[in-house]
């Protein structure tokens, strides 16, 4: 996009005034990872507390453990990639490569998850991608933004 | 991108308009029409709950259709109210901006199970807001 060529929010400029620290790529990779460690905490507590509500037993699964293991899982990883997406936020160095990580190790376990969450799964497949494109594509602003600090005030 | 509050220069693309009320008054729709889609989902919870796909225990977030509804129907109606103050582009309505759209994205998947396809899409609206509001918030600060 020619337009990014600038990245929007992180420039501190004496011309204008500064944006709001609510703009900008990080917000939106940060809120897209709270939104997936929110989804797959929901799919845990689903996991452990109720899970009749699957489309196929145990067995059915690529990977064959109990939901009640299933759903730790998704349980604690969706707390740490909600954390994750906090420390984004935070400007913490390596929260970008830690957020990709997250955001692919999600996928593959939402993969592997798919059978017994169709829909839901391929939405949080969705997010990922969508996440892995905003914190690489334009990753670029989001490290300016890192290096050069808290917008003036 | 608006980097000054002149004409915009000859690098934009011609999508933006001058003064950068383009991008806010496409999230503010967007989230308004989200808004109704609940609503209208809480009023068919309410009045025609056999409409859906599965029994109302059957949902991601177990609760009858009657608690559903209402909760639909009154987040819905706030998600439009917050959709009409974005109209403004002011800091705090762009933050009840995302708020709406990140409570909205979490009901759409408890509510899921019931109306899977428009679930769906809802979400992926509410996806779409947030980029609008955070990419491109900053072009209604001159404004």
């Amino acid at each position: 996009m020619s337009k990014h060529a600038e990245p929007a929010g992180a420039t501190p400029a004496s011309s204008y005034e500064q944006p709001s620290k609510w703009v900008g790529w990080i917000v939106f990779a940060a809120i897209m990872m709270f939104m997936l460690g929110c989804f797959h905490a929901i799919q845990g507590l689903v996991a452990l507390l109720d899970d009749q509500k699957f489309l196929v037993a145990v067995s059915g699964l690529v990977v064959s453990a109990d939901y009640a293991a299933w759903g730790w899982v998704h349980l604690i990883g969706g707390i740490i990639v909600a954390l994750a997406g906090v420390s984004l936020l935070a400007g913490w160095l390596w929260a970008r490569i830690v957020c990709v990580l997250a955001a692919f190790l999600s996928a593959i376990v939402s993969i592997s998850f798919l059978e017994a969450a169709p829909i839901w799964s391929a939405i949080m497949v969705g997010l990922d991608i969508i996440i892995i494109w905003a914190l690489i594509a334009h990753g670029a602003e989001i490290k300016q933004a890192d290096m050069m600090g808290p917008p003036p005030r | 991108m608006s980097l000054t509050a002149g004409p915009h220069s000859s690098r934009e693309s011609t999508f933006d308009v001058p003064g950068g009320y383009a991008w806010i008054s496409f999230a503010s729709l967007i989230l308004i029409l989200i808004g109704s889609f609940h609503a209208i989902q809480g009023l068919a919870a309410l009045l025609n709950a056999d409409s859906f796909e599965v029994a109302d225990d059957r949902l991601w977030v177990p609760a009858d259709y009657t608690t559903w509804g209402w909760v639909q129907l009154i987040g819905g109606i706030i998600v439009v109210v917050a959709g009409a103050a974005l109209f403004t582009g002011r800091l705090w309505a762009r933050i009840v901006g995302l708020v709406a759209a990140f409570a909205s994205a979490i009901a759409s998947i408890g509510f899921l199970p019931a109306y899977p396809l428009c679930s769906t899409i809802m979400i992926a609206m509410d996806i779409i807001v947030i980029w609008a509001i955070t990419i491109h918030g900053a072009e209604m600060k001159e404004a």
